[in-house]
């Protein structure tokens, strides 16, 4: 069996099972930058994208991705480490604080600001409402992901 | 080693590792179990405005920094980062003292048995408290060293030098790197005799400057370790038996064929202790899961309504921690006592990472990667787990994915361990979301009996603090600390009465030992106590028909203290525009409390709907003395207000048929994004000295969202969570 992650290809065994995706990255690839909180599909650190749509690495069986282009947070820079502008807006406003939460708070940012490239308050609350922070940064990850879309238009335009 | 190498300094005097300030205040009279020195103690610790500090870290720069040939110097702490910043402020003191330029100071953790000796750990809010000084001479001492040997290197006197980023210069045009009078020197470093002069608060220019948090920009790319993200060749995974029933013990264990199964390496079974090491974590839960496990649950069932019934103030119980004047005589007598009593639940810290342990058992050492707020509690606690000598174990410091208070018992490396000495490899142990919830400890619930009366001038005339609370502290020590003591330091954190009242006031601590495990979690005893003390305080000022601010300032006393307590809230009136009207539906509300040397005022505005009480916006002002990063200081506001406001509104961890009635977020939620209030941070005051900022802005949090809530509907709630009747 094969993963396809950060456009890189990665055989890994196939056990027959139905293993967690999250398990596969963090503890047979040590790509341990997507981070488990809950295991059960409710804090949203182990977010992942899946052909771009921000998934629950936690409750994705390993062997319903198979083929598909999964982005974790060590994939989200360009090649060249310019960062993405969430994770760029997360620096500038200073938003992570212990930072275990902020793999899935940055992958589901990012896919919302790529689809959308002016997002309403209100819309930035409803994409990130399913990531806790236990450090309590909330208000300065809305602000944040308000700068990044205006980052990214400001290098797109 | 090559002529890269970095070098260290050299210890050559012991007065450079005598440590500062009053250490062991803690352990003065303990042996005395009298009343009277109970109070006396309780003063001695917390009579002062600063936390009960265990001493001041040993000033050495010999050890604290190592100067790289490119003159890059590496700051060694063993303070552990997991989200207060505490790496960026510490490398902020030493920059400044060592008036470099920002890129050159690198800050890491230190080793444990590296010589940076903090037996304290992290917590208490003390890091930033307990450095300052020690950290600032300790730089300063190491530029004067420098200066010395490159006096003697240049054949110059030491006058005729400055010292500019790195770089000493005489005045005959000639300089040096520190690199380069490093790789130079030979011999003993002359360590001056006297502490040498510190710079004036008036050159700062990091001090008191928001500068970028140093561990972010690796903690955007995921590319940081923490303790759960650590590997080692040729480990194994551990699982270890836990109970489900809350005070269960191991009966009997058949293991059936789990030492046969697929990858399994070793199967421990001792009395207390049965564990499985396996080549995945798979294959070592199954083997566990195979095996037959008979528990004995507790004699007397342990359920919600027990615990409570325990945690509930009895008259003429406890001890008293602070007494003026003579408020029994008030209390007694007089008609218009107001009465109010206040219950807290217990709570779980809820860090996100759950909290792991690698450990490496060799012959000749130990070598340990532990989330933990406490390295040498840890080399300690590994150590007597496997009968070795402390001085054999390392323990390497990783990031932590939240503290909170969570992670200082020495239990997670100790069962790691273990299994690693059985097995003769190393073992990775990590705890499930279900296992931190049931298997952890939890912040102890509080029961609280406010009384207190207000005259016609307005003018509070007594006031009493009655609290009943598990054991926070006292959970750390032998039994007989806390039969002797009677009282637990870390519960009342918080519970003193600041306010001034005419006739008298007092503060009582009626101790409860519980059957499940509860100590510290962010704050102790202040989140509870800044609720009952500041909900009270705002009925007070109902009885008297005061605006809530108006009242508090008017009952402050006039001393320092007082004066900053008034000075944060008249900050943070004008901040919110305390007294302008709001739009319909909205209220604030408004509560303030002081401790580890900062005290912090907030203002809620609140809203209903449904019956459900939202937060909008929290103000607060914060006055933690000399701030040393601004955004920081903002920073650890607005996480003790999120986290508190997830306390006030949602938390509540229960029991239920003997055991923990949640294991996971699905029953045990937290706040989310959209329940989250925006916050607005104003810093006030300044002065020479720091003041902590981990936890005490949780402090107000709960009072200020009750008081909003009172002034919005008129109930006077007094069980967190808040519910609307």
């Amino acid at each position: 069996m094969e993963l396809i992650i950060n456009q890189k290809t990665y055989p890994i065994p196939d056990n027959g099972d139905s293993r967690p995706l999250l398990l596969v990255l963090r503890d047979e690839l040590n790509l341990t930058g997507t981070k488990i909180g809950c295991g059960a599909g409710i804090c949203g650190a182990c977010t992942v994208h899946v052909d771009g749509v921000p998934t629950r690495s936690c409750q994705t069986p390993v062997n319903s991705v198979l083929g598909k282009e999964i982005r974790t947070i060590e994939g989200l820079a360009d090649a060249d480490g310019t960062l993405h502008p969430v994770q760029q807006a997360f620096i500038d406003l200073q938003v992570p604080q212990c930072g275990w939460c902020m793999s899935g708070q940055i992958m589901t940012a990012a896919a919302l600001i790529d689809g959308n490239a002016t997002p309403t308050p209100d819309q930035i609350i409803t994409a990130m409402d399913k990531n806790y922070c236990r450090c309590g940064t909330y208000h300065r990850i809305r602000q944040a992901i308000a700068h990044a879309a205006t980052l990214k238009k400001e290098a797109t335009s | 080693m090559s002529n890269n190498s970095p070098k260290r300094w050299q210890i050559t005097r012991r007065g450079l590792l005598i440590g500062l300030g009053g250490a062991g205040v803690l352990a003065l009279g303990w042996a005395v179990g009298l009343p009277k020195m109970r109070l006396a103690i309780s003063d001695a610790v917390e009579g002062t405005e600063k936390p009960f500090s265990r001493g001041a870290p040993k000033v050495s720069p010999t050890v604290w920094f190592t100067i790289n040939p490119d003159s890059k110097i590496i700051l060694n702490v063993q303070k552990i980062e997991m989200g207060q910043g505490i790496l960026t402020a510490l490398a902020q003191i030493a920059a400044e003292e060592l008036d470099i330029t920002w890129e050159r100071i690198h800050v890491r953790m230190a080793n444990t048995g590296s010589g940076v000796d903090d037996a304290n750990g992290t917590g208490n809010s003390e890091s930033v408290v307990s450095h300052y000084l020690p950290l600032r001479q300790a730089a300063a001492t190491l530029v004067v060293m420098l200066k010395t040997a490159a006096a003697s290197q240049l054949g110059v006197a030491t006058g005729s030098l400055t010292s500019t980023d790195a770089t000493i210069t005489s005045n005959d045009g000639r300089s040096l790197t520190f690199g380069e009078i490093v790789a130079a020197h030979s011999g003993e470093w002359v360590v001056p005799e006297d502490a040498p002069t510190l710079k004036p608060n008036s050159a700062f220019r990091y001090i008191g400057k928001s500068q970028p948090r140093v561990d972010l920009p690796a903690k955007v790319t995921g590319n940081i370790k923490y303790g759960h993200d650590m590997r080692l060749p040729n480990m194994l995974w551990g699982v270890v038996a836990r109970p489900v029933k809350f005070g269960a013990t191991i009966a009997s264990v058949n293991p059936k064929n789990a030492g046969s199964l697929p990858g399994v390496h070793t199967v421990v079974i001792e009395k207390d202790f049965v564990a499985v090491a396996a080549e995945t974590k798979s294959q070592a839960q199954t083997a566990l899961n195979t095996m037959d496990i008979v528990w004995t649950e507790p004699a007397t069932p342990i359920t919600q309504q027990a615990i409570e019934n325990a945690v509930t103030v009895i008259p003429n119980q406890g001890v008293i921690i602070q007494h003026e004047g003579e408020p029994e005589t008030l209390l007694a007598d007089n008609s218009r006592i107001i009465t109010l009593a206040y219950r807290t639940p217990m709570a779980v810290h809820a860090h996100l990472e759950p909290q792991a342990a690698i450990v490496d058992v060799q012959p000749d050492k130990v070598d340990a990667w532990v989330s933990t707020q406490v390295p040498a509690g840890m080399a300690s606690g590994i150590a007597d787990a496997i009968g070795r000598k402390a001085d054999e174990v390392t323990v390497h410091p990783v990031f932590l994915g939240g503290g909170f208070g969570r992670r200082l018992d020495a239990s997670l490396g100790a069962e790691a361990a273990r299994l690693s000495a059985a097995a003769k490899r190393p073992v990775m142990i990590q705890w499930s979301r279900a296992e931190e919830f049931r298997n952890g400890f939890v912040r102890p619930p509080t029961h609280h009996v406010m009384q207190g009366s207000v005259d016609s001038d307005g003018h509070i005339s007594v006031l009493s603090h009655h609290q009943a609370s598990g054991d926070v502290l006292l959970t750390i020590f032998p039994p007989i600390v806390g039969d002797i003591l009677g009282w637990d330091i870390g519960a009342v954190r918080g519970a003193k009465l600041y306010y001034t009242a005419k006739g008298g006031k007092q503060t009582i601590a009626q101790r409860v030992k519980l059957p499940i495990a509860t100590s510290f979690w962010r704050g102790l005893g202040l989140l509870a106590d800044g609720f009952a003390i500041e909900g009270f305080i705002d009925e007070l000022a109902k009885t008297v028909n005061a605006d809530p601010l108006a009242f508090r300032l008017k009952n402050l006393p006039d001393t320092p203290f007082g004066n900053r307590m008034k000075g944060v809230l008249q900050a943070v009136a004008d901040l919110a525009k305390w007294g302008t009207p709001l739009p319909a539906g909205r209220a604030y509300g408004i509560a303030c409390s002081a401790d580890a040397g900062t005290c912090v005022a907030q203002i809620a505005e609140v809203s209903v709907s449904d019956g459900t009480i939202n937060v909008h916006h929290v103000y607060a002002a914060v006055d933690a003395g000399l701030v040393i990063n601004p955004d920081g200081v903002k920073a650890q506001t607005e996480g003790g207000i999120m986290m508190g406001v997830s306390s006030t509104l949602i938390e509540e961890f229960v029991v239920v048929d003997g055991e923990a009635g949640a294991v996971n977020f699905d029953k045990y939620p937290l706040l989310r994004n959209s329940q989250a209030p925006d916050i607005s941070v104003v810093i006030v005051g300044g002065g020479d000295e720091p003041g902590g900022m981990g936890e005490p802005p949780i402090g107000p949090v709960a009072g200020a969202i009750a008081n909003a809530v009172f002034a919005l509907t008129g109930q006077r709630l007094t069980s967190l969570p808040l519910r609307l009747a």
